[in-house]
């Protein structure tokens, strides 16, 4: 179809509501994410899980026929299962990795068996049995191909002996936040991008007779809920990892308080949408805090690289 | 965005201070990343071949919701000759798994033909209708997507510049993917006729048909890659009996350094006259017809062929410790991964057109429906899908089918989501709730 003159404004419209509301997060994957293809792998299947609790909330809510139009049954049922899932992808990271470094070890192993046999001895020095030698040997093997800083002993024990604990591929908060990433992303995207659609289109005031700030609501509120979803999945991680179950009340908490104030958006008012919009923004700056203090960050010097340019922080650092 | 930005660098920042190292704005994996240099040459291979397949998707996502042309099925192949307008399901069901049989069986056959071929040693015919193939698209179909493309922007045109610049952009082209030329440029080529070729199937194909196609090219695909009396498992058992790869040109490759080995350049030729030849044999049925439309056809036919045979080979083998670098063959529709030389990123990955044109199938199939959380959740189902693949790869070691998992995927996704999840998530969009 042709483009008259007008679907200017409407473009418009769309990339400052799109970018309202995915900006940050296409700046934080450009940034943080996008020059490390594990990263990259991990945000697609966090994005994926996500995905996977929606259509099980979405089967709840088909199933219980009686309560398709009270929304807040479906809402409440989404947001439990987006909490388990959450949980879930935890246990499936914890579990990927050791998989993976089995695989790796496997590799190494099987390039060990064709290279120097005599390094691995020396290396593992009698430690457990042909795997783990192989896997001592593979990975001197590795360093040596490799040409990189080579490993240190300590390392290599700890490869070989599978005592204490194993090579992290990721740290776990960078991976909790990567994951926080692809949800809030997912979640983002779902509730914006069929709107954003409808945008382009010849017309975009109001779509439906709502009042004028309906797009800006959206926008703003699918915002909060990407950064909301960063904390939150930070907060889980850690609080998992280091066995303090209490700061999960926060998430849980604060999830259900955010979504189901928005409740109160209704087609009459956009005044009344103020209420979700800051009471989010509220939650994610506690959040924000909280995973900062978890994640045990400098809170000032956080704060000092808000207002700092990279090198003169690296300068005040010497 | 700037603090959640310093937020996720301060992190960083605060980790390498905690791991003793200087601080930088950097990833603070690296320690992890050298004791896992292999997890992550795998990493990168998957990601070197989502990439591509996210921007092929999403050209023919876009191209199908601008471009009116392509979204609107008039006219149909030959070779789907039951494609009435009718709403009961059972009459659908049927019509469509026969249009898919048919297809199918096509594929079949060119295939079969494809490998007597190979075993008869006929590569330059193959050869010469690989070049055929590839300069329909490249002129024939180009010449119409830009004339659609320019009808959509209301833009005038004129003939004789649009001669001279298909001309350009068709022979360079053709010399990009079948003699040398910038890397960058060959994979731009090749996506962009893979690109065209979905959007080919997608116009031309009644919309129960495609799916039920799917399905059953990437049963095909398992059973002819992995059964021990499959075809592509015994196209690529003799190319490697003979040391020689296959069909280089029509696959997907993200490092060049695969065409320049010694012993590839001269095999290429024979296998492209192989799959040219399996393509001859099916155009001579319609050369009769005459008229825009039905030349439309016929390339359409004959590029369904081309893509359809190509479709129908074999994944390839992963890595085989010890043997020379190009006994492994390639095919459309496999993967290859060298998984021994960590060291050596020489050795790319690869995959086949034939899952590029399937992949953004289902894709654009998904979005000619006007509903963009289908398109987004297909979408990263189809990604899913490939990285379980690579994983199967290297795990497997072996040939395997890049199409099944992937379009399984993306199929049960596509109706799941559209049936299901869509009316949910309507519902709460539109009064603003949030989940």
């Amino acid at each position: 179809s042709s483009q008259p003159a007008s679907a200017a404004m409407t473009l418009l419209e769309f990339f400052g509501c799109s970018l309202i509301s995915f900006s940050p997060a296409l700046i934080m994957f450009i940034f943080t994410v996008a020059n490390n293809p594990l990263k990259i792998i991990i945000l697609t299947c966090s994005a994926f899980f996500w995905l996977l609790s929606l259509l099980l909330s979405s089967i709840v809510w088909f199933a219980v026929v009686p309560l398709r139009k009270q929304l807040v049954f479906s809402m409440v049922v989404s947001i439990l299962f987006q909490e388990a899932i959450r949980i879930a992808f935890y246990f499936f990271i914890k579990r990927a990795e050791e998989g993976l470094q089995k695989i790796a070890l496997a590799e190494d192993a099987s390039a060990e068996e064709t290279s120097q046999q005599s390094m691995s001895d020396n290396a593992t020095g009698g430690s457990g049995g042909g795997g783990s030698s192989g896997g001592g040997g593979g990975a001197a093997a590795a360093s040596s191909a490799g040409g990189s800083e080579p490993l240190t002993d300590a390392d290599q024990v700890t490869l070989t002996a599978g005592t204490g604990r194993p090579v992290k591929i990721l740290h776990l908060h960078s991976l909790s936040y990567v994951c926080g990433l692809g949800f809030g992303f997912m979640a983002g995207a779902f509730s914006m991008v069929n709107l954003l659609a409808d945008i382009s289109g010849p017309g975009s005031v109001g779509l439906g007779g709502e009042h004028e700030g309906f797009l800006l609501v959206s926008s703003v509120l699918a915002l909060m809920f990407v950064f909301l979803n960063i904390c939150w999945t930070v907060v889980t991680f850690v609080c998992i990892e280091d066995r303090r179950l209490y700061f999960l009340a926060y998430v849980w908490g604060s999830h259900l308080l955010c979504s189901l104030l928005t409740l109160l958006n209704s087609s009459a008012s956009p005044l009344l949408s103020l209420v979700p919009i800051m009471v989010s923004l509220t939650c994610a700056l506690i959040g924000l805090l909280l995973s900062l203090h978890l994640v045990e960050a400098n809170l000032a010097g956080f704060f000092t690289s808000l207002v700092s340019p990279a090198w003169m922080l690296r300068v005040c650092r010497r | 965005a700037a603090r959640a930005q310093s937020e996720a660098v301060n992190q960083q920042q605060q980790q390498s201070e905690a791991e003793g190292e200087q601080p930088r704005v950097e990833d603070v994996d690296d320690e992890e990343e050298d004791a896992d240099k292999l997890l992550l040459y795998g990493s990168k291979q998957i990601i070197r071949l989502f990439v591509p397949v996210s921007i092929c998707m999403l050209f023919v996502v876009s191209i199908i919701s601008t471009v009116s042309y392509y979204s609107s099925t008039q006219q149909y192949l030959p070779y789907t000759p039951f494609h009435d307008q009718t709403d009961d399901p059972g009459k659908i069901a049927w019509q469509s798994i026969l249009n898919a049989l048919i297809i199918l069986g096509l594929v079949i056959v060119m295939t079969i033909v494809l490998i007597v071929l190979y075993k008869l040693r006929c590569y330059k015919v193959i050869q010469g209708w690989l070049y055929v193939t590839s300069v329909l698209i490249l002129f024939f179909f180009s010449l119409i997507f830009f004339g659609v493309l320019l009808s959509t922007l209301n833009l005038a045109f004129d003939y004789i510049t649009m001669a001279v610049c298909v001309w350009n952009f068709g022979l360079v082209g053709q010399v990009a993917i079948h003699w040398k030329g910038p890397l960058l440029l060959q994979q731009m080529y090749l996506i962009f006729i893979s690109a065209l070729m979905a959007l080919v199937f997608i116009k031309f194909l009644p919309e129960w048909t495609t799916w039920v196609l799917l399905v059953l090219i990437s049963i095909w695909d398992l059973v002819a890659v992995l059964c021990p009396k499959g075809p592509l498992r015994m196209l690529v058992e003799t190319a490697q009996e003979r040391n020689e790869s296959l069909f280089p040109s029509l696959i997907y490759s993200t490092t060049a350094a695969y065409m320049s080995v010694g012993t590839a350049e001269q095999p290429q030729q024979q296998q492209q006259q192989q799959q040219q030849q399996q393509q001859d044999g099916n155009v001579s049925s319609d050369l009769d017809e005459s008229g825009s439309h039905q030349q439309q056809h016929q390339a359409a036919a004959q590029v369904l062929n081309g893509g359809g045979g190509d479709g129908g080979e074999a994944g390839v083998s992963g890595g085989h410790d010890g043997d020379g670098p190009d006994a492994a063959g390639a095919g459309s529709n496999g993967l290859r991964v060298r998984n021994k030389a960590f060291h050596d990123e020489s050795h790319g990955v690869k995959l086949g057109l034939g899952d590029f044109v399937f992949y953004s199938i289902l894709v654009g199939r998904a979005s000619s429906a006007g509903d963009w959380n289908t398109t987004l959740s297909c979408y990263f189902a189809i990604l899913i899908g490939l990285s379980l693949t690579l994983l199967l790869l290297a795990i497997g070691r072996r040939a395997l089918p890049a199409l099944p998992i992937s379009i399984t995927f993306g199929v049960i996704f596509y109706f799941l989501t559209s049936l299901i999840v869509s009316p949910f998530v309507d519902a709460l969009t539109a009064q603003q709730f949030f989940i």
